[in-house]
């Protein structure tokens, strides 16, 4: 299965999965996969582009989909304090498939809001007013930047 | 937003992923996967990857999401094109109870023309080459029945 996934599967950004075939618990088994790029709120787009993405994904034959939940994006300011929003958007997204008949693989995480980061420097981060929720937006840490060389 | 620390404590994930399942479990959401790609070396879970933190974040979250959805079916990963290495060591640190397959991101749009042998002897994980490398590593440790895909 992952084989056949990989090889006809639509492939935007890089990552892929392809559907877990094997799991009796799943109402159907899906057919020979086509892998979905991520939606996550950044790439969705209006309500017509996402219209008009899932009637193409219909179209292809695909019967999941890999949907994205940014962490940072859901608990953004404390433990527990749920950002409501981001649940009221990421529901619609969630409501649209299944109406479309997509079913979902979600990513629970990453995006580590910067609350519960293991970031050294968060408070410091914090302080300056960064809420950027765990992203490292100003500097690249040396290591990394070695890492990318 | 892709660039940041693991988390500090592994429990605070666990209980972002019991909330997240439960939201969406009127959506019909079955599948969660577990992060993304733990084991980048300049992804997601800075200061670098940890297999042994990772095998206890699926001790926490899987519990979680199976206490609210007990259908559910929770997937290690993505691992990074075919990366067995990582998943032996969520084995080893005793966290192979605690997923039910794996999301394996084979990054197809660099496929080789072969399977070249690494530096280290080993086979290639790059792409598909290393598809059967995670499928032996399942069988090994007792878990043939799980889905690799």
């Amino acid at each position: 299965m992952g084989l056949s996934a990989a090889l006809c599967g639509l492939n935007i950004s890089g990552g892929s999965i392809s559907p877990p075939s094997a799991w009796s618990a799943m109402s159907s088994p899906p057919a020979p996969g086509v892998p979905i790029e991520s939606w996550s709120p950044k790439n969705l787009g209006t309500q017509e582009e996402q219209d008009r993405e899932i009637a193409r994904l219909r179209e292809s034959g695909a019967e999941w989909v890999r949907v994205i939940a940014m962490w940072s994006g859901l608990e953004r300011d404390g433990k527990g304090r749920w950002t409501e929003p981001a649940f009221a958007t990421l529901d619609r997204q969630l409501a649209r498939l299944q109406a479309a008949g997509i079913k979902v693989v979600l990513v629970a995480g990453p995006g580590t809001p910067l609350w519960a980061s293991a970031d050294p420097r968060k408070f410091e981060r914090n302080a300056a007013g960064n809420t950027g929720v765990g992203s490292l937006p100003t500097r690249t840490p040396r290591g990394l930047r070695r890492l990318r060389a | 937003m892709w660039v940041h620390y693991r988390p500090e404590r592994l429990e605070d994930y666990a209980d972002f992923a019991h909330e997240l399942a439960r939201r969406v479990k009127p959506r019909g959401v079955n599948a969660f996967q577990l992060w993304n790609e733990p084991d980048h070396r300049s992804g997601t879970w800075l200061p670098g990857p940890d297999p042994q933190a990772y095998a206890g974040l699926l001790k926490f979250a899987y519990p979680a999401i199976k206490t609210v959805n007990a259908n559910a079916r929770v997937l290690v990963g993505g691992l990074v094109n075919s990366n067995y290495e990582f998943l032996q060591d969520i084995y080893d640190h005793g966290s192979g109870r605690y997923f039910d397959g794996i999301a394996n991101h084979v990054y197809s749009q660099y496929p080789p023309k072969t399977c070249p042998l690494a530096s280290d002897g080993q086979a290639s994980r790059h792409a598909l080459c290393g598809i059967s490398r995670v499928r032996k590593v399942l069988n090994r440790n007792g878990d043939a029945h799980k889905p690799n895909g």
